[in-house]
């Protein structure tokens, strides 16, 4: 299976010193991952484990030490490959109430991808704006609104409909509910499903949430310090895990039954 | 609920007190920067005599009610000259502000989203300027140029711009780590854009308190550049000028150093009452908004 959006061999080392001496401190090793068009791939592993910063590679904010990111087959490398590939692929911030700037009103934050990239005339992007407030199931009157008036499962809708402004082929959601309240986590995750299949998105959704990534994704990676400890069919993992990380992560899950009530 | 619940007491007065004691700065320095700059402008009207009209057989007279301030030691009238001096000491001093915030809005900018060398040359800029006693820079170039109105601008331009930088480039430095900043470049924003439209408007209050603490401090030094001689030239009536030319007769006359002294420090502090107002105001503005 070739993917949309694909990373080969990603290594991430960061250099701390400790008494004064430098030490490498690898963060990622050597992880590849890949998400075929239409496909929802989760990655789930706890905190430090390296998800987040495998997913930030993927779109640039920080680089790889060593290993390729690719689009469609090609790698990305140079900042014009970075660019191009922006106008594709999206992402969606962990916390709502710092990836929103504080200064500007949801509208211009909303119109701001379309001016950039010169999407469409001057004229047609309030209309555009209002569309896809609609779309996240906002009132279009919240484009007149600041951040700091809304609430956070309002910001991740605004967040996601900023993303989705480019009309992106793959989105990448790092723990885009984990600042939610529970209630709230169920109605943003029901609009990311609906739109990923409207859309026809590829999705990688990041969690540590063993329950949503099951709900969500077909395919799942488990990773564990800065690895893959295992990878493949949502079903098959979560049935029968074969490495010892997964089983303890299943079995941390508070309630069992639940989760296997929720994926029927 | 009984009136004097202690919940709702202590819930109500912090905020209260709080809303009048920064009203009461913001007020009082509003008040008496405005008197201030009132009768800078109003001098044709308010003054008695020509700032520059001596009269030989009325030197240095004390206050009275036909000479207000007295008279200075070739007897022109200190009112007036203190009344036309104003306009020269507040022109000064906020063009100099206008240019320093301006400057140090640039470099601050820079020192934050500049590529490695641009960032390394302006924090070197800003730490050489600041290490750098403004005195000095003064006599420098007063000694090179003729002192006169633009140059005298362009020194406090000179001393006050690093101040300003290191405020707007922490700042900007802050905020460019936050979550927002990333989002922007992922959509595709340029540096500058990032800067301009996302950055900026969170610097601009600080920019607010800054304007007006660099105005009291451009006061303080337009007076002590002019009493050194490096600043307005005589016969231009500058409040430094003034007491330049009332030292020699510090102990006899009071009058001719104390009361444009006077005017320096009001000035200075209703500055400093609104810088602290707004500074108070932004603080619980932020606080509102609630981001860390």
């Amino acid at each position: 299976m070739t993917g949309v959006l694909e990373a080969r061999n990603i290594v991430k080392t960061f250099i701390v010193r400790r008494e004064g001496k430098p030490h490498e401190l690898r963060a990622v090793g050597d992880v590849s991952l890949s998400v075929a068009p239409g496909e929802i791939v989760g990655l789930v592993g706890e905190s430090g484990s390296g998800k987040t910063t495998v997913s930030r590679i993927m779109i640039g904010i920080e680089r790889a030490t060593s290993g390729t990111v690719t689009y469609n087959g090609k790698p990305v490398e140079t900042r014009a490959d970075w660019r191009a590939l922006r106008r594709s692929v999206q992402y969606v911030f962990q916390d709502p109430f710092t990836a929103l700037c504080p200064t500007m009103r949801i509208g211009d934050a909303l119109a701001e991808p379309l001016i950039i990239h010169n999407m469409c005339p001057r004229g047609e992007v309030p209309g555009r704006v209002t569309k896809m407030l609609e779309t996240v199931g906002l009132h279009p009157d919240v484009a007149r609104r600041m951040p700091n008036q809304l609430s956070g499962g309002q910001r991740q809708r605004v967040n996601l409909a900023r993303a989705l402004m480019l009309e992106p082929k793959a989105l990448i959601c790092d723990e885009i509910v984990s600042g939610l309240d529970v209630s709230i986590q169920a109605q943003v995750l029901r609009l990311l499903v609906e739109l990923q299949e409207r859309l026809g998105l590829s999705l990688i959704f990041i969690s540590h949430d063993l329950r949503i990534v099951r709900y969500l994704s077909s395919r799942v990676l488990v990773m564990y310090l800065g690895q893959i400890v295992e990878q493949g069919p949502t079903e098959a993992v979560f049935d029968n895990p074969q490495h010892d990380y997964t089983r303890a992560l299943l079995a941390a899950i508070p309630d069992h039954s639940r989760v296997l009530a929720g994926a029927a | 609920m009984a009136l004097t619940d202690p919940i709702i007491l202590a819930n109500l007065r912090p905020g209260l007190f709080r809303r009048l004691r920064v009203n009461l700065a913001l007020g009082t320095g509003a008040a008496l920067f405005g008197v201030m700059v009132l009768s800078a402008v109003l001098a044709p009207l308010l003054a008695p005599a020509a700032p520059t009209t001596v009269d030989l057989t009325a030197v240095r007279l004390p206050p009275s009610a036909e000479h207000l301030f007295g008279t200075d030691p070739v007897g022109r009238d200190l009112f007036s000259r203190v009344l036309y001096g104003g306009q020269v000491s507040l022109l000064v001093a906020g063009a100099g502000m206008v240019g320093s915030l301006l400057l140090g809005t640039l470099m601050g900018m820079l020192g934050a989203f500049g590529s490695f060398w641009v960032r390394a040359v302006v924090d070197r800029a800003i730490d050489i300027q600041l290490a750098f006693p403004y005195v000095l820079l003064a006599i420098a170039i007063t000694s090179a140029v003729k002192p006169s109105i633009p140059v005298l601008i362009l020194l406090m331009v000179l001393a006050a711009w690093a101040g300003a930088a290191r405020v707007v480039r922490s700042i900007a430095l802050q905020e460019r780590g936050k979550d927002y900043v990333k989002a922007a470049d992922v959509i595709g924003a340029s540096p500058f854009r990032i800067a301009m439209f996302h950055v900026f408007p969170s610097v601009v209050p600080s920019l607010v308190v800054l304007a007006a603490m660099q105005m009291a401090a451009m006061i303080v030094f337009e007076a002590t550049l002019s009493f050194l001689g490096m600043g307005v030239q005589p016969p231009t009536p500058s409040w430094g000028g003034i007491m330049l030319d009332g030292k020699n007769y510090i102990t006899s006359s009071w009058w001719l150093t104390a009361l444009p002294g006077l005017a320096i420090v009001l000035t200075s502090l209703s500055l400093v009452l609104i810088g602290d107002g707004l500074q108070t105001r932004r603080d619980a503005l932020r606080s509102r908004e609630g981001d860390a």
